[in-house]
């Protein structure tokens, strides 16, 4: 229906848009990568705390059904040694550097790179060569003043172990 | 004929626009056929002038020629309160009746606002799953005179959320979550760079029905002395309703029997818009959010980071904004923050509008 206003043009409001995506354009944003959140169904665990908010219990446990379907059991630290060489997981790492930087601002992501390899989820070649993207990364809406929390850790737990999949194809 | 109101305004993003439709570009306007209101913004000068009026129609008959004539929005709610028709009244036109109705209304505001019918016009338009509605709603739209150059629609929540988020269309290059307050509907969406992800909409938390209960509230506060309709309540709400700085107000009613009994409304007003505000938040809460959370890890994490729009008429309430802010946040166990436009109940036809112009810029007629 042509005015069904969940099939607008996606492609012809972002070009009718002045300002432009921070990283990149849509088109570095491939269905693999984008589409990775794509759900299953909502999982049935529900936590132990019944007064925890239904939302954060959600979160948790997509993450963990994420990592649970990315953990083969063979897993050593650090568990990003190096950064895969592939066109998608480029684009997966824009997405995660910039992620990080919305989230905190450049300082406090260069930070947490630096913890995520004390605590052997990075190797020494994958933290150095993030630190160099991040450098290319930049935007003004940047909560500057926020730190990361343990759920953007969580979100980072994700795409590393999303990055390392692709290492191991 | 009726006069909708017509305001105008600076807008600091419309440069040099045409007024009239008589230019080699056609008239960017947004619509926003709403069930309680109808906003359209047309360019003037350096701003927009908005035409907004109630969504309803009267029909008579001249006492003079027997023809039959058309009063649209407060001047037929005023004058035939007995037989004004509200054509939206759930959102979308349900029948052919309602249709017509509804396609009356538009050409007459329309004629009575001189809107150019050279012009690429975006409609503002929830995101109701009604196949039927929708299709009426097209051939009102299709029929229309405005709109020769290009017609469009977006979800009423991306378009409400334009105005609060920049002076530009902001809004399609950021990550946020947004939450119409309207009167038929509650609708909640993420957006991820213009794209809706996750549209929840919900009929048991409205508007209207905040009327409702303002009606029942207030036939209890009288010990059964005062029936109002929900015309009445409504407007109860529009002017009383204020988490702010809200005072008990006196109301007279003509008594059947003649004469006049005077009344004072402490409670029922508030306690209506109190347990809407309880409501809105559990459905975003447990229904809403979580589901995004599930199918949008990041997104959820980053929209919940940043201000949460709110649009629609309900967010006129003063104090509503934040008073939402808190709520959800004591819900969710962490520090959201709410965020709503200006002027709330003109956003989405603003947020059309802007949608329009950049259209007719990038020559997408």
């Amino acid at each position: 229906m042509a005015i069904d206003p969940r099939n607008y043009d996606l492609d012809e409001l972002r070009s009718a848009s002045v300002g432009q995506p921070a990283v990149g354009s849509q088109d570095e944003w491939p269905a693999a990568v984008d589409d990775e959140e794509a759900s299953s169904e909502p999982s049935e665990d529900d936590g132990d705390d019944p007064d925890r908010p239904a939302a954060a219990v959600a979160f948790e446990a997509a993450i963990a059904r994420d990592l649970a379907t990315l953990d083969d059991g063979t897993v050593e630290r650090p568990y990003l040694p190096t950064l895969p060489a592939s066109l998608s997981a480029e684009a997966l790492l824009f997405e995660w550097v910039e992620y990080l930087v919305l989230q905190a601002g450049r300082e406090s992501v260069a930070d947490a790179f630096d913890f995520y390899e004390r605590v052997g989820w990075l190797g020494s070649d994958a933290a150095g060569m993030l630190d160099r993207y991040l450098s290319g990364v930049d935007d003004p809406r940047a909560n500057t003043g926020n730190g990361l929390d343990a759920d953007d850790h969580r979100v980072s737990l994700h795409y590393i172990a999303r990055l390392a999949s692709f290492s191991q194809r | 004929m009726s006069e909708a109101d017509v305001e105008s305004e600076e807008d600091p993003e419309h440069e040099g626009a045409d007024t009239g439709g008589g230019g080699d570009e056609p008239t960017p306007i947004g619509v926003k056929l709403g069930s309680t209101r109808t906003v359209i913004a047309i360019p003037d000068g350096d701003g927009l002038r908005t035409v907004k009026t109630l969504t309803c129609l009267a029909t008579y008959e001249d006492v003079i020629t027997g023809e039959e004539k058309v009063l649209y929005g407060d001047e037929a709610a005023t004058e035939y309160p007995d037989r004004v028709q509200y054509t939206l009244r759930s959102g979308l036109p349900e029948d052919e009746s309602r249709a017509e109705l509804t396609a009356t209304f538009f050409e007459e505001v329309l004629e009575a606002n001189d809107v150019p019918e050279d012009s690429a016009v975006v409609y503002a338009i929830p995101t109701i799953d009604n196949e039927r509605g929708l299709a009426n709603l097209e051939s009102v739209i299709e029929g229309s005179s405005i709109g020769e150059a290009l017609i469009r629609s977006y979800p009423e929540s991306l378009c409400g959320s334009v105005p609060a988020m920049g002076e530009g269309l902001e809004a399609v290059d950021d990550i946020f979550v947004t939450v119409n307050l309207g009167s038929t509907n509650l609708e909640a969406s993420a957006y991820r760079r213009g794209e809706q992800l996750i549209p929840f909409t919900t009929g048991a938390v409205t508007g209207n029905e905040v009327d409702r209960m303002i009606a029942n509230y207030v036939e209890e506060e009288t010990q059964g002395r005062v029936n109002i309709d929900n015309t009445t309540a409504r407007e109860y709400k529009e002017i009383h309703a204020d988490f702010v700085d809200f005072e008990p107000f006196t109301d007279v009613i003509q008594q059947p029997g003649g004469g006049s009994h005077e009344f004072t409304i402490e409670r029922s007003v508030m306690d209506a818009v109190d347990e809407y505000v309880d409501d809105a938040v559990e459905e975003i809460a447990n229904a809403f959010l979580p589901e995004l959370a599930n199918d949008y890890i990041k997104v959820y994490q980053l929209a919940l980071d940043r201000p949460i729009v709110l649009t629609g008429g309900m967010t006129c309430i003063p104090g509503l904004v934040e008073e939402f802010e808190k709520r959800l946040s004591e819900e969710l166990q962490r520090d959201v923050e709410a965020t709503a436009p200006a002027s709330p109940a003109e956003s989405a036809a603003v947020g059309a509008q802007r949608i329009a112009e950049r259209l007719v810029d990038a020559e997408a007629y």
